[in-house]
């Protein structure tokens, strides 16, 4: 579990910076753009008038090329080296904004995963696709954006051979596995910890387990479908059972109730098309139906628990080192 | 750091000495535009009796031509200095120097040559790698890089 993307504002006040290492790219009227080069490029703006910078970029991407995995030790000697050769002390920089996020090995294709994950209370949802195949959902609100997003696809298409090599033999990415990035974005950092956050703050150990617990807690936001325990006999699969699978894992989400929603058109439907009788053998028709979908406590495709195993593992780790 | 990131910071250059000259070295291969296309190499200050804890080898001394373009071109009047000095702990290179502490910038430069610079020698740049806790790194890179088997295919 880790940060990823950040965007940081450091006030200079009568300090400068050294442009030594930093290429310019643009000049816009309130602000310079330069890129700071490494595995990949960061952004540093340079506003002469506010006499500020600002760094945006993915630091794990600037240092190692991919972000399947940075330790809190590539950003603190990330940081360090940004700091010598700018010149400055970003570690007391505000946080504007800022990614946190882990990568999880499922045991299903990355398309279900993603097909069973529904909604978040309170959050607009969106779907990102590639042709037919789902890559990624988002859940939003107005200081947090929630990415689940298939990351296998982008590491065999963005990342070049040498860099999924590396990730192989360092970190164990199996190309024929399955894995999934769950990533918190927060957007307006400030608001959402009832404070402004500084770039020291950020990388402390209790503020990064607190930050772990935050991902599992937004993640068991997103209602799941994949509740139902598909019948053993074929018998038991007709075609008026397989619509009344689907009706039932949405009645969580969505908040409805199945039966009664069926009641309901049933009763709506005119007496000369469907009498008293015949509605009521319909409705025995699908009570037996229904009788033969059960529910299990749990989304067969909730990994809550094994975010619970990832954290309790990295704070131990953390602990000991 | 990742050798991938300290391959991001290298600009491997080569200079050669001018026949007929003692001092005078230019560059034959790498990225122009860093340094000097004319450097001179050897000693011209003496060692400070407060370093007396390392071995000063040498000095590299240049200046960029009004129509050349640098990395170190607006830094010091055009002119660029380094001291050089050894690493026992690195006995295959001839020695490292940095330029330039007295302006804050601290990119390290490793000298490698099969001739203890008498003929020719490379300059392997890593930027932002002069301070002592990120050196050590560099050498470790450089160090895997020179010394590394060959391979048949």
């Amino acid at each position: 579990m880790n940060l990823d993307y950040i965007e940081i504002t450091k006030f200079l006040n009568k300090d400068s910076i050294s442009f030594q290492y930093l290429e310019r790219n643009a000049i816009y009227p309130n602000a310079t753009r330069y890129y700071f080069n490494g595995c990949n490029k960061l952004e540093v703006w340079h506003n002469e008038n506010l006499k500020q910078i600002n760094v945006k970029g993915s630091i794990p991407y600037f240092l190692n090329g991919h972000n399947f995995y940075s330790s809190y030790e590539d950003w603190k000697e990330g940081f360090d080296y940004l700091n010598g050769c700018l010149q400055t002390n970003l570690y007391t920089g505000i946080v504007n904004s800022f990614e946190f996020g882990t990568i999880q090995e499922i045991p299903c294709s990355e398309n279900e995963f993603l097909h069973n994950h529904i909604k978040a209370q309170g959050m607009q949802a969106r779907e990102f696709r590639k042709g037919n195949v789902l890559t990624g959902k988002q859940f939003e609100n107005s200081s947090l954006r929630l990415k689940i997003y298939d990351v296998s696809r982008n590491i065999k298409h963005k990342l070049e051979k040498g860099i999924q090599e590396d990730i192989s033999r360092l970190h164990g990415w199996n190309r024929e596995k399955h894995y999934i990035k769950i990533e918190a974005h927060y957007k307006k950092p400030e608001a959402h910890f009832q404070g402004n956050i500084h770039l020291s703050q950020l990388l402390s150990i209790e503020f990064q387990e607190g930050l772990k617990n935050d991902l599992l807690h937004q993640y068991q936001r997103i209602m799941k479908t994949g509740k139902t325990i598909i019948p053993q006999s074929k018998a038991d699969i007709n075609a008026g059972t397989i619509p009344l699978i689907i009706l039932k894992e949405l009645e969580a989400v969505f908040g409805f109730e199945a039966e009664k929603l069926i009641k309901d058109k049933l009763k709506t439907i005119p007496e000369d098309i469907l009498s008293p009788n015949d509605r009521k053998a319909r409705l025995r028709t699908i009570r037996e139906n229904l009788k033969k979908i059960t529910l299990a406590g749990n989304s067969e495709y909730d990994i809550s628990e094994m975010l619970k195993a990832k954290i309790q593992e990295a704070i131990f780790n953390h602990r000991i080192n | 750091m990742n050798a991938r990131f300290i391959e991001s910071c290298h600009i491997p250059l080569a200079y050669e000495r001018k026949e007929g000259t003692k001092t005078s070295y230019y560059l034959t291969m790498g990225k122009p535009e860093v340094l000097p296309t004319r450097i001179s190499f050897g000693s011209y200050a003496q060692q400070k009796s407060s370093k007396n804890d390392e071995t000063k080898k040498s000095e590299i001394n240049g200046q960029y031509r009004k129509e050349e373009k640098g990395l170190y071109f607006n830094l010091n009047n055009r002119k660029i200095h380094s001291s050089i000095w050894g690493n026992a702990e690195y006995p295959e290179f001839y020695g490292y120097g940095i330029i330039d502490e007295r302006f804050g910038i601290y990119d390290l430069l490793i000298f490698y040559s099969e001739n203890e610079c008498n003929q020719s020698f490379e300059i392997h740049i890593f930027k932002g790698m002069g301070k002592p806790e990120l050196m050590k790194q560099a050498f470790q890179y450089l160090s895997a890089i020179k010394t590394r088997k060959p391979t048949f295919a």
